[in-house]
């Protein structure tokens, strides 16, 4: 479960507004798509939620506990895939995943199982004894990803994971989002395709400006306009207005 | 022409962000006030530094002026000056031979071969010139105001001072290009831009080795001796034996309106020239060549095992695995492995070996310091000063988390304790703090004779002197990080907080020297206070880094 509760952020001395008093709940059991075009504040959100940015005001929860000032029990519940995945360079893929395992406490033997799991899942295995600046955008991605869900973390926080992965591994990615959530577990993730958390999410949030201007169901967002218009449609004119 | 000066000012404002610094002038009073407050502290520190050539040169010029050979001062800077330039230009090119992903965005614009060469040629250049200017001023001055020289004798110096890079440079890129186009072969650049490195500190050291073999030779050779004392500063040919240029340029500068100065001076920008000239004509294609696929890097192609997966997925505790991470990212990256731990093996390669050829002289002089029952004490101290001095120059604590770049914002998403994370950095740069402790007290040892006990003392007084620069380093750091950066450069080289803890580094080794110089004249006692006050002061800096980083780690952003 993640709560935000009155979250604002600037950039920048307080010169640039990316959010302005968001509140969004995102429940136990569901796919949460956290909708908006490039610019509209996803990333800033996402980074206050994993303590990556410390909000101006407001407070946000993750299973109940506040991200501030608890950060080190917060951040172990959250498995977070950053848009661009910067990592380590210099490492290989098996070290980089050893790190992971050590920073968030896995065993030794849960952390092979899954490793062996998901590399296999995602056709990266061979690649790990490889060092990660040989890896491709898309590997690199793979890589974070399973490093993110090494600890078996509750609550999946994903950045625009669907950009930059082959159809495959997307598709691994979304049954595996499904079963989270189905799960009884929590998945929040963000994009700027309508198509994408058409297919996939329970609830979404709309953002624009740093503005939260629609949260709901699908249904809900249809039920917004009596004509029977297309959902990117929609979406789109949601943004313009 | 045009083409390769617009792409040298590129390289110029990437790897020394000059335009950053003349912007911060024009635009922002508070920025300009900090850049001169750098400049200050590097003058400073530079200063003390130079001071000893100085005393060095002072003394030297009162020895040969009554058998008139002082010309050896500027010949002996000269040759100082040249084999710097050389050792540092090895590792300098190295340090810069792939900028900016040049590899994919500059080879595809349209320049020739000899442009590309000739802008990172110049760009090494500048850097070196400084660093040859300052060394010679160190003999310039003592020999001008103590001869009486007027205008013309320092306009010829700032001349010569400019030329004596050039060649050494030439020399450097004719070792390099070639290993570089092997890395580049092999797709092992990191591996051999390493290998390049001690390769070139070796180089160097060799060079001075066979220079001091020589020398002996001579001495010891009757008809030798005689030509020296029978010509007015005639010790100074028997340079040119080793190296010509040093003879060429030092009688240009003692003695420009004779032949052999005039000529000297002549034959120096002849070779100069000829040596670019020659380098640019016959190495241009190779170095493209070497740039060319330069971003590639090699995969293993081997599948793995079961076996090997689960041997590498070993359980460590937290701070060993955040170190180990620490020490990986370091020495894998070549920008940052030569401009940081490398440094630790290279000072003394060149430091060790200046002091072996000058022993005798060194320790002439150290005996008039030295004398009465306290010069177990006072080499004991100085094996720790040059211990602290080498820690210091590390910069593994001044970068600690520039280095992180982009990544530090990924880092701060896992549940990671601020304190272990900042003790993983402090214990990464006391790890090679060690290294130089034991590295100065071989010294100590070999060269000056202290004892086992002496340097047991200079080992933990050394440790006590470098480890608030590391504080030091760590707390601007988490003030200050420089974390958006797409070329590893600007996490080191141009990192202000590496600078500023160099410079600060020296100036606080400085005052601890001059306070034991004249506070703390008995060895109990001094050891006594000394150790206590160092230790104090390092409680009190970790307290505060602590106390500090705990807070601030969360503060950080990009
Ligand atoms: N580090 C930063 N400094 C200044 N402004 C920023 C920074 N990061 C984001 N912004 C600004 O904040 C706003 C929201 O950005 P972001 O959250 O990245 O949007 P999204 O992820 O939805 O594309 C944008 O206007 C962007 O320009
Ligand atoms: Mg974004």
């Amino acid at each position: 479960m993640i709560e935000i509760k009155g979250v604002s952020k600037t950039y920048g001395k307080g010169k640039i507004k990316a959010l302005n008093n968001i509140n969004l709940e995102v429940r136990d059991g569901e796919i949460f798509g956290f909708l908006g075009p490039n610019g509209a504040g996803k990333t800033t959100t996402i980074k206050q939620i994993t303590g990556i940015l410390k909000p101006d005001s407001g407070t946000i929860k993750i299973n109940g506990i506040d991200i501030v000032k608890n950060p080190v029990e917060a951040k172990k519940h959250i498995g977070f895939v950053p848009d661009n995945p910067e990592i380590f360079n210099r490492l290989r893929g098996m070290e980089y995943l050893n790190f992971i395992g050590d920073v968030y406490e896995v065993p030794e033997d849960e952390r092979y199982k899954r490793i062996n799991e998901l590399s296999e899942a995602f056709e990266i295995r061979d690649a790990l004894s490889s060092s990660i600046n040989s890896y491709s955008h898309g590997m690199k991605q793979k890589l974070v990803l399973i490093g993110a869900l090494l600890h078996n973390p509750s609550v999946w926080v994903l950045d625009e994971p669907m950009v930059g992965l082959d159809p495959k591994s997307a598709f691994i990615l979304k049954e595996m989002m499904r079963k989270h959530a189905d799960s009884g577990k929590t998945v929040f993730f963000s994009t700027h395709v309508m198509e994408v958390a058409e297919r996939l999410c329970d609830r979404i949030g709309i953002i624009k400006k740093g503005e939260i201007i629609f949260v709901g169901t699908l249904d809900e967002l249809r039920h917004l306009r009596k004509d029977n218009d297309s959902l990117e449609n929609l979406f789109l004119e949601l943004i313009e207005e | 022409m045009k083409k390769a000066w617009a792409l040298t000012k590129i390289y110029i404002n990437s790897l020394y962000g000059i335009s950053g610094f003349i912007n911060s002038f024009k635009t922002n009073k508070k920025s300009a006030f900090k850049t001169i407050a750098l400049i200050l502290l590097i003058l400073i520190g530079l200063l003390g530094t130079a001071s000893a050539f100085i005393i060095y040169n002072i003394q030297l010029y009162d020895i040969l002026r009554p058998i008139n050979q002082q010309g050896i001062i500027i010949s002996n800077s000269f040759i100082f000056a040249a084999m710097f330039t050389l050792i540092f230009g090895i590792v300098g090119i190295i340090a810069t031979y792939f900028v900016d992903k040049e590899g994919d965005i500059i080879l595809s614009m349209p320049l020739k071969p000899w442009n590309l060469l000739f802008a990172k040629f110049f760009t090494s250049y500048l850097y070196e010139a400084v660093l040859s200017l300052i060394i010679m001023a160190t003999g310039v001055i003592v020999y001008g105001v103590k001869s009486g020289e007027g205008l013309l004798f320092y306009i010829i110096s700032f001349i010569v001072s400019l030329l004596i890079p050039v060649i050494p440079l030439v020399v450097s890129y004719i070792v390099i290009i070639p290993l570089m186009k092997v890395a580049n072969f092999l797709k092992k650049k990191d591996v051999v831009m390493i290998i390049s490195g001690f390769i070139g500190a070796l180089f160097g050291v060799v060079i001075q080795l066979s220079f001091q073999d020589t020398m002996m030779k001579m001495n010891k050779n009757p008809e030798v001796l005689r030509e020296i004392f029978t010509f007015q500063n005639g010790m100074v040919s028997i340079a040119s034996r080793i190296y010509p240029p040093s003879t060429w340029g030092t009688y240009a500068i003692i003695d420009i309106s004779s032949t052999r100065g005039f000529t000297g001076l002549m034959l120096l920008l002849l070779t100069a020239a000829v040596a670019v000239i020659l380098l640019h004509c016959f190495m241009s294609e190779m170095y493209l060549r070497s740039l060319i696929g330069s971003t590639e890097v090699r995969k293993s192609e081997r599948k793995m095992t079961e076996k090997e997966l689960k041997m590498g997925l070993r359980r460590r505790n937290i701070l060993t695995s955040l170190l180990l991470r620490e020490i990986r990212l370091m020495n894998r990256e070549p920008i940052f492995f030569l401009n940081g731990p490398f440094v630790i093996f290279l000072i003394p390669a060149i430091l060790g070996a200046m002091l072996f050829i000058q022993r005798d002289v060194i320790a002439a002089q150290l005996g008039t310091i030295l004398r009465y029952n306290t010069s177990s004490y006072y080499s004991t101290l100085i094996v720790a000063g040059m211990g602290a001095f080498l820690g210091s120059m590390s910069s593994i604590a001044s970068s600690a988390i520039s280095r992180e770049g982009k990544a530090f914002m990924y880092l701060k998403s896992m549940p990671i304790e601020p304190v272990k994370y900042i003790n993983a950095k402090l214990l990464h740069a006391g790890i090679f703090g060690v290294m130089a402790g034991f590295i100065t007290c071989a010294i100590g040892y070999f060269l000056m004779g202290v004892t086992i006990g002496g340097l047991m003392l200079a080992f933990i007084i050394s440790q006590l002197l470098m480890l608030p620069s590391f504080i030091c380093g760590l707390l601007l750091e988490l003030t200050w990080p420089k974390l958006i950066w797409d070329n590893p450069q600007k996490a080191v080289k141009q990192n202000i907080n590496v600078v500023i803890i160099i410079f600060g580094g020296m100036i606080f080794l400085y005052g601890t020297a001059a306070a034991v110089y004249f506070l703390l004249k008995t060895p109990i006692y001094g050891y006594l206070v000394l150790t206590i006050v160092l230790a104090v002061i390092n409680v009190v800096l970790y307290a505060c880094l602590i106390s500090y980083g705990r807070k601030r780690f969360y503060e950080i952003e990009a």
